[in-house]
């Protein structure tokens, strides 16, 4: 139709969008008559699109690019990140230790006094104000053992709660008071590797 | 009245000839246009509106008024048609996004039936998103990382051949040689996972055939329930109602 002719490069800057208006409508409709040329062209664009969309799954996706996405940003939140993550343990423990400290002082402490064998007897523990932990002072060292363990239950079911504190050759087992209520039957038992039980004693919590 | 076409004659007069025919009233001739001209100007549109998905619509209405123009004596340089309906679409393509809506056309859906059985729009469509699923495929055959790198950067980073052959220490042949691999590559799974339907089509055969091929009668089906659709949301469009008969 005309006499216009691309330059060789003209396909690339074509798909690169730098033609201008007028290079553009020429060679769009060059296309026309150069079936051949609109295929490669067609092929192109799939290309650029297909890879568009590659890359823009892979961003969502793969957890290489997000891993790549944030080292190249490291520089810029890691020192107000570890700024807070500083202040954020230094806040907490202090609130856990202080915490921990106050309910201490606070706490019952109750000595037991090991029994070997099963113990039918029930002794009572009187627990204290609302706000007054337990704590089950005993004289033995079961937790370096790897051998035996010691658990706590509250009417027979195992109570997970328990903390548990060395003090010298003893064990303190400290029980939240939330964690226990009048009228219930604490448990302490020793078991040995086998999950048999080598002593268990039992008490009847009390007001 | 049958498009007469001669081996003989230069493109620019056959399609004076094709415009003078549809001028005449020839439904066939307009056919003929169509066909001649729809994978170019759908290359054009999806290469110049690529963040929407309305291509298909936007050649359609783009016909759709061109070929009216033609009927209504409305066109006086056939020669430069070309260059007419390449101005509709980029026109209508801008209205589409400017309105982000559909273009409303006041044309008559009895006009425009042509389109409606000879283009399988959706299996064109369909060969498109199958070629975009392909494009990972290709990728991922490539035999070495710097050829992943070598589409990367052409394709995806747009650097220029220069550019790249100077970054990767690549000669230009060498260049050339992995592009066109590529994109052999690429249109080969195409043509293996359409075979003879839509992805041929868009590649190849539509420009060979005046007639579409349908590949078998499911797509047929589909075919057939897009144009319904389709024929529904034009009504939609240019009577702002659904009509009820």
């Amino acid at each position: 139709m005309t006499s216009y002719q691309p330059a060789p490069d003209t396909a690339e800057r074509y798909l690169q969008g730098k033609l201008s208006d007028s290079e553009l409508a020429a060679y769009e409709l060059w296309l026309a008559d150069h079936p051949d040329e609109l295929e490669v062209l067609e092929l192109d664009l799939l290309m650029q699109e297909g890879l568009k969309r590659l890359h823009s799954n892979q961003v969502l996706t793969d957890p290489a690019v997000i891993a790549n996405s944030l080292r190249e940003k490291a520089w810029y939140w890691t020192p107000p990140l570890m700024v807070l993550a500083f202040l954020l343990g230094f806040f907490l423990h202090q609130g856990l230790v202080n915490n921990l400290e106050q309910r201490m002082v606070n706490a019952l402490y109750v000595p037991v006094e090991v029994m070997r064998g099963n113990s039918e007897l029930q002794a009572e523990i009187h627990l204290g104000k609302d706000d007054q932990d337990l704590v089950l002072m005993i004289p033995v060292d079961v937790q370096s053992s790897s051998k035996e363990a010691l658990q706590v239950k509250l009417d027979g079911v195992m109570h997970s709660g328990v903390r548990v504190i060395l003090v010298h050759d003893q064990t303190w087992l400290v029980l939240s008071r939330e964690s226990v209520a009048v009228g219930q039957v604490l448990s302490i038992e020793q078991v040995d590797q086998n999950k048999n039980v080598v002593f268990s004693m039992n008490y009847l919590l009390v007001e | 009245m049958a498009v007469q076409s001669d081996s003989t004659q230069k493109p620019g007069d056959m399609i004076t000839r094709v415009c003078e025919q549809i001028m005449a009233g020839d439904v066939v001739a307009e056919n003929q246009f169509v066909a001649d001209h729809y994978r170019w100007l759908l290359f054009i549109v999806r290469q110049k509106f690529r963040n929407t998905d309305l291509h298909m619509d936007i050649v359609q209405d783009a016909f759709m008024l061109v070929i009216t123009k033609l009927k209504t004596n409305e066109v006086k340089q056939l020669n430069t048609i070309r260059a007419y309906l390449r101005t509709c679409a980029i026109n209508i393509g801008h209205e589409y996004l400017r309105k982000n809506q559909k273009y409303s056309s006041s044309l008559s859906q009895d006009q425009l039936d042509w389109l409606a059985d000879e283009q399988t729009d959706i299996l064109d469509q369909l060969a498109w998103e199958d070629g975009l699923q392909q494009v990972k495929q290709v990728i991922g055959d490539l035999p070495t990382e710097r050829d992943r790198d070598i589409l990367n950067l052409f394709y995806f980073a747009h650097h220029s051949k220069a550019e790249i052959c100077e970054q990767l220490d690549l000669s230009p042949a060498h260049f050339d040689r992995v592009i066109y691999r590529a994109r052999q590559r690429l249109k080969e799974l195409i043509q293996r996972s359409g075979g003879s339907s839509g992805g041929a089509n868009t590649l190849n055969e539509q420009s060979t055939n005046n007639k579409t091929t349908k590949p078998n009668v499911l797509n047929r089906m589909i075919s057939g329930a897009h144009n319904l659709i389709s024929q529904l949301l034009r009504a939609w469009r240019q009577h702002g109602r659904w009509r009820t008969v």
